[in-house]
């Protein structure tokens, strides 16, 4: 069986933590292969999932969370309204329950569209800041054209680390 | 050289595993000095605190997206079920990745993260796009939820000879993540 944790001085690394994928030898040079990494500047720990709904007037919305005093790196993807309807939430559904106007994706729907009427031409964008406090703020405001006439949900997850 | 690693009581943080960055001191309280720490947490309104997790992966795997001659686009659905994401009551949403290898195979040549530009005229038939996207569908049916990918080459005439006169598979790699959506 391989060593697949080392506390303390890695022949390569240096002190730390180093944790190895299964079947890899932690002493081995080669840290693509270790699940924790004492020399890596960061974890990717994730601070929040967070599910954002906007009506079909509101054109944006704010989130703020504790960012340990850096501005921390943001990603988001987005639900809107198709055909179909218009987004319901992705967070949870009760056991056998189906929901098909719950989804999400990078961004939404075709772009240009012929039916400025389905809400699929509905984007986002993020303005992240680090209010100095301690604190961080997410903007997230609907983009693109009849803003004002369609839902949209955005998801945005937060990491830890610094931009 | 500095103290990198502390399991134990961190006199500012609390118990926990803490890894320092390089050159930094792991009992020190500046929480950005940190390169893992067990004491993340956001009690702020309306956060639900993730508390600092790692994204773990729940599965991963492929699929191949095969574009016919004269077609410039297709679509794949993987699925997975629900209840592997279930809290006793509810089903949840779960993180995904994607991203699409030009040719299938175990080594594509080339690999793209999610983009895609797709034009269109009124009727529907003339477009130009590249690339992939994919959605998430996490309760499309009372069992399942899926992941549906579509895939773009060039520009052409749908469904004519306009188009790229051969096949075309693209493979899409995902990973599906025990993070949850709240």
């Amino acid at each position: 069986m391989a060593n697949r944790i080392l506390i303390g001085n890695h022949g390569t690394h240096g002190y730390g933590i180093y944790v190895s994928k299964s079947g890899v030898d932690v002493t081995a040079a080669d840290n693509d292969s270790f699940l924790m990494d004492a020399s890596a500047a960061g974890h990717g720990q994730a601070l929040f999932w967070k599910e954002v709904p906007f009506t079909n007037s509101a054109t944006s919305a704010t989130v703020t969370y504790n960012n340990f005093g850096v501005r921390c790196y943001a990603i988001g993807t987005m639900s809107w309204k198709d055909s179909n309807g218009n987004p319901t939430s992705c967070i949870a559904k009760s056991d056998g329950t189906a929901d098909t106007l719950a989804r999400w994706s990078t961004w939404g729907g075709n772009i240009p569209t012929t039916n400025t009427s389905d809400g699929q031409e509905v984007a986002f964008n993020i303005n992240n800041v680090d209010n100095g406090n301690g604190t961080g703020t997410l903007t997230i405001t609907k983009d693109g054209v009849n803003t004002t006439s369609h839902q949209m949900r955005v998801q945005v997850m937060v990491f830890k680390e610094a931009v | 050289m500095a103290n990198r690693v502390l399991i134990g009581n961190h006199a500012t943080h609390g118990y926990g595993i803490y890894v320092s960055k390089p050159t930094a001191d792991v009992t020190g309280s500046t929480v950005s000095d940190l390169s893992f720490s067990s004491h993340i947490t956001d009690g702020t309104t309306g956060i639900t605190s993730l508390n600092g997790e790692m994204l773990n992966v729940y599965s991963s795997g492929y699929t191949d997206i095969t574009i016919a001659a004269g077609d410039m686009w297709n679509t794949a659905t993987v699925t997975y079920a629900r209840s592997a994401f279930n809290n006793g009551t509810n089903d949840r949403c779960p993180f995904v990745l994607a991203q699409m290898g030009k040719t299938s195979g175990s080594s594509p040549s080339t690999h793209w993260m999610p983009c895609m530009l797709r034009q269109k005229n009124s009727t529907d038939d003339r477009r130009a796009a590249q690339g992939f996207r994919y959605s998430v569908k996490p309760y499309l049916t009372a069992d399942n939820g899926s992941i549906n990918f579509t895939a773009f080459r060039g520009s052409a005439w749908d469904g004519s000879s306009e188009g790229d006169g051969s096949d075309i598979t693209y493979r899409i790699y995902y990973a599906i993540f025990n993070t949850i959506l709240s």
